[in-house]
């Protein structure tokens, strides 16, 4: 079923159709909250309030993007915004599956791609608007720069100069983040 | 399992230091993939039982309720597609949408009209001196009462002397102030009596009331300057 007929049917009340859609979608979802918090749990209570909040707000679809992607901005939002909300003290063994630091054959070189996936995943959050936005689209929901710049109603250009713009400036972040 | 693999093409320029940040980051989103956890979807599902369907009415309802501009906005604009687009709907939803837009666009008119009042008051647009509504009240001067007691062997000499100048004499006499018309009042008493025998109160009263009455109805009518 295409993203028409599952709007079409979820609008006219096929909550059925709703379980479809969020069968399909609830992987990229919960990965781009888990990329976000960092936390297998929050991610899990951020990623069902979005599909909750897209759920009341489908009417607004526009139809102009995939839902997947639709879905992903949501996400998206919610997740910064849980983010925003919390102080960022996150101990490297609240992180789970990909910064378990204890599994693996070489736990020192896992603690070391750990802190860096944190320090990455830090500066990223740490952007202004739009370039965190965007860049979190981009890399964490894997949107296509097409589909960001349907979602964010925002010109293919504006997007690749944000995109642009929010990397040089996490490359400095980092940069900074090295040095120091 | 990354969708949409990063291409360092996409930025429209040749940076290896902006590539390199690039591809470190989708690294680091392929290994924190983890999947979501069993029954999540019920979960979902339970969290919407109570929800009524998302229809774009709905929709609409829930931002207003959000306090939402933005999804307000962009509900509104699904209700005036639903309204007007080629859709195949239920009518009772393509009416529900009406509804929406209709009740939107008078609540926006009515709130504008209010915020252009209240700055106009602000600003004082209104406030300038007003002049009081001339407020002309028809009141019954006091006519001079036609004497019954003129005799009907006058009137044709009286019928001569009933010209339209001496006719509008009588309302300037009517005044109770007492102009200097008023030493006239004798006069049309025996004028208009003598030519309108028949119906002789109507005479003074009818042509000359507006001018008979108080000195501001007077001047809010401008007929006197």
């Amino acid at each position: 079923m295409d993203d028409r007929h599952l709007f079409d049917a979820i609008t006219a009340g096929d909550r059925d159709a709703f379980r479809a859609l969020v069968e399909r979608e609830q992987a990229p979802v919960f990965r781009a909250c888990y990329r976000i918090l960092g936390r297998v749990a929050e991610a899990e209570d951020v990623a069902q309030e979005s599909f909750v909040i897209a759920y009341r707000a489908i009417g607004t679809w526009r139809g102009d993007g995939p839902l997947g992607a639709w879905l992903g901005r949501i996400a998206t939002r919610q997740a910064l915004r849980r983010l925003g909300q919390r102080r960022e003290t996150v101990p490297l063994d609240s992180v789970g599956g990909a910064y378990d630091v204890s599994a693996g054959p070489d736990p020192l070189g896992a603690a070391i791609a750990a802190e860096r996936g944190l320090a990455v995943r830090n500066a990223v959050t740490a952007l202004k608007e739009p370039y965190r936005e965007i860049v979190a689209l981009r890399f964490f929901a894997e949107l296509s720069l097409n589909e960001i710049a349907d979602v964010t109603g925002r010109p293919l250009g504006t997007v690749k100069t944000h995109l642009h713009r929010g990397l040089a400036r996490l490359r400095d972040a980092l940069a900074r983040e090295t040095v120091a | 399992m990354t969708r949409q693999p990063f291409d360092p093409a996409d930025l429209g320029v040749d940076d290896q230091a902006l590539a390199a940040v690039g591809r470190e980051l989708q690294a680091m989103a392929a290994d924190a993939s983890p999947f979501p956890p069993a029954g999540f979807a019920d979960r979902v599902m339970a969290a919407i039982a109570r929800d009524p369907a998302p229809t774009p009415p709905i929709a609409f309802l829930h931002a207003v309720g959000a306090v939402s501009l933005g999804d307000a906005w962009r509900g509104w604009l699904a209700n005036v597609r639903l309204v007007f687009g080629g859709r195949s709907v239920a009518r009772a939803l393509r009416l529900q949408a009406l509804a929406v837009v209709l009740v939107a666009v008078l609540a926006v008119g009515a709130g504008g009209t209010a915020a252009a009042v209240g700055a106009g008051a602000i600003l004082g647009t209104f406030t300038g001196p007003t002049e009081p509504t001339p407020v002309t009240t028809p009141t019954l001067s006091p006519t001079p009462s036609p004497t019954p007691s003129v005799e009907p062997s006058e009137s044709p000499d009286a019928s001569e002397s009933a010209e339209p100048a001496e006719s509008a004499e009588p309302s300037e006499s009517a005044e109770p102030n007492g102009s200097p018309d008023a030493s006239e009042t004798p006069e049309p008493s025996r004028t208009p009596d003598a030519s309108e025998t028949p119906e002789p109160n109507d005479t003074p009263t009818s042509t000359e009331t507006p001018h008979g009455s108080d000195e501001s109805g007077d001047a809010g009518s401008g007929s006197e300057g």
